[in-house]
């Protein structure tokens, strides 16, 4: 290959590296308090604000399941277009007979039973292991040990305490670079080995603290927001799930839900269809707030998952169910044959080059 | 999973074939049987499932070290000690690059367009095709490259003094480690082959005329009459040539 070639090709490569990032040529921590994004509808009114960098295509969906698609960003305001109100899982309701006090259940007869051996998995997991609470831990960051992981055990606590088996891993992934997910990824795979119904990520933001900071139930709590990244293959399924967490989560806990944003990245949800991240409070809440908040979250999984109470009779597996979930499962599936043939089509009429015709 | 609606067992069953279908295509082409490509597959997915501790701070797994093997292996197997240094090389310029991607860049995969897990193919892929339009080159320098930066945070977790263990290949066949390899491999190919398209074949300038001869793709035998008109033809770009 000629030296032109390959100097055009060693330019391209470097231009490339820089345009991943042109703003952010230094060393990356924490977003620095302030640098968050707002996002604001057609009136100006602040929707949402997020540490998650924000790109034009990125989504959110509100509290009151509200529709926003980002048009535009400047410095770090995002303008949004509101798309109407999204349509949510419907879930059939009725009253839980087997308990005194009155709690809404789902409807569908088929329930998986927690009985001895046979209890559903959760797998919970942090990838910024530095991740701290600052009026708690003292600090933003704790390489290593951030306050998220109590947040996490409060979790597993409460899981466990409904329940469910809980395969839970304390691993370190720092340093806090973008490398953090590729080893994250290793623990995500482990745990998926164990073949649980949700693989959680449990992440905290670094927005102000009102953001997050909520009552529920008469407790002072951080909300819990879900995000699911668009630059995966499963995101159409992650965010059909992402929203049937939701709508328990309003019916449940009225208040708890931060919404659901829809931003770039992967965040290891190619792994797993009911792969979810988690944003338990930001840097700014007080972690007893964030802790009361994701227990809260944990107790609206036995509804989220159709499971009884110990003691429960035995149900049959449920034939269908998730009806969202399979549909957009399937549609996922149509997409990536549909990407793959046309990958193998366009690698064809690439190679029907004719070999040796420039100089032969 | 168990409990998994039908819809989301067909997506991942049909993902995972997907990729151990490219997987097994990718080590086919660089010099393995195709039984040794799904011999070497079926090993890396075993593999996977068992995790060696090496000391208290490093875990290796089996498939993700089967695949720097195959790596050490193919390079081995390369033609000359030219394309073993060039590929040697083009590990060491991956590393670094990936090394300073994660000083510069943000440390969250939206700060970026291209998600992290998609960054090592991509350098490795085009730095092992500048390093001589070699597959096993972009192959070794994907597989090394993503094994240094787990020799980067042995050497950050050391240094702070931080708890935490690497694993060093830790997710299988899945781990970015393999995944960097495969898809560096069809990378270098894409971009070889839309190099070869656009210059109009591949570049034969000093190239010994055997290895031409079957560059070309089999022609019909012409009739006499017509290979006057090629030798015409050939004459007219032996001019060109000239210029």
């Amino acid at each position: 290959m000629k030296i032109r070639n390959k100097l055009f090709i060693l330019i391209f490569l470097s231009a490339f590296i820089l345009t991943l990032n042109p703003a952010s040529l230094c060393a990356h921590e924490e977003t620095p308090a302030g640098q968050h994004y707002t996002l604001v509808d057609e009136h100006n009114n602040i929707i949402h604000q997020t540490s998650i960098k924000v790109h034009v295509g990125d989504e959110y969906i509100s509290e009151d399941n509200s529709r926003y698609e980002v048009v535009e960003i400047i410095g770090h305001t995002a303008r949004c277009r509101y798309k109407g109100k999204e349509k949510m899982p419907e879930i059939n309701w009725e009253k839980d007979k087997n308990k005194t006090a009155e709690r809404d259940i789902l409807a569908e007869k088929a329930v998986p039973t927690v009985s001895g051996k046979n209890k559903p998995t959760i797998a919970v997991y942090c990838t910024h292991s530095d991740e701290s609470y600052v009026p708690t831990d003292g600090t933003e960051s704790k390489p290593g040990n951030g306050g998220i992981y109590d947040v996490a055990e409060a979790f597993v606590g409460e899981l466990r305490k409904n329940g469910f088996e809980v395969k839970y891993s304390k691993n370190n992934h720092n340093p806090h670079d973008i490398n953090a997910y590729s080893r994250s990824r290793r623990t995500a795979i482990k745990l998926l080995k164990e073949n649980p119904e949700i693989i959680f990520d449990v992440h905290r933001d670094a927005v102000p603290p009102q953001q997050y900071q909520a009552n529920v139930e008469g407790k002072e709590v951080t909300k819990v927001k879900l995000v699911v990244g668009r630059s995966n293959p499963n995101s159409k399924t992650n965010l059909e799930f992402a929203k049937r967490i939701k709508t328990v989560m309003d019916k449940q806990k009225p208040g708890l839900s931060n919404g659901i944003f829809i931003g770039k990245g992967d965040y290891n949800q190619d792994l797993s269809p009911r792969a979810m991240l988690i944003e338990v409070g930001a840097h700014t809440n007080d972690k007893n707030d964030a802790i009361e908040g994701i227990k809260e979250f944990a107790n609206i999984m036995p509804t989220l998952l159709r499971v009884e109470g110990q003691g429960a009779p035995p149900a049959q597996k449920p034939l269908s169910q998730n009806r969202e979930e399979n549909k957009s499962a399937y549609s996922t599936i149509i997409g990536i044959i549909v990407v793959l043939a046309a990958a193998v089509g366009g690698y064809y009429l690439l190679n029907q080059g004719s070999a040796g015709k420039r100089n032969g | 999973m168990t409990n998994f609606p039908i819809g989301l067992i067909a997506l991942v069953a049909v993902s995972i074939l997907i990729y151990f279908g490219a997987a097994h295509r990718v080590l086919d082409r660089m010099r393995l049987s195709d039984k040794a490509a799904l011999a070497v597959i079926a090993a890396i997915i075993i593999g996977s499932f068992f995790d060696v501790p090496l000391t208290s701070r490093v875990t290796i797994n089996l498939g993700g070290i089967i695949t720097v093997i195959l790596a050490i292996y193919l390079l081995a197997g390369a033609g000359t000690a030219y394309e073993k240094i060039r590929a040697i090389v083009a590990a060491a310029v991956t590393a670094l690059v990936l090394f300073l991607a994660a000083r510069f860049l943000g440390a969250e995969p939206e700060q970026i367009f291209i998600d992290p897990i998609y960054i090592y193919p991509i350098v490795a892929g085009i730095v092992g095709y500048l390093a001589g339009r070699s597959r096993r080159g972009a192959f070794f320098a994907a597989v090394i490259g993503v094994l240094a930066l787990d020799i980067g945070q042995y050497v950050y977790l050391v240094t702070n003094n931080i708890r935490g263990t690497v694993a060093v290949g830790g997710g299988g066949a899945f781990d970015s480690l393999v995944f960097a390899g495969i898809l560096a491999v069809l990378l270098a190919e894409i971009i070889g082959e839309t190099l070869e398209r656009i210059q109009g074949g591949p570049d034969t300038d000093d190239r010994p005329e055997e290895l031409i001869q079957n560059l070309r793709e089999p022609q019909p035998a012409a009739k006499p009459l017509e290979r006057e008109g090629f030798m015409n033809e050939r004459g007219g770009e032996n001019n060109e040539n000239q210029e």
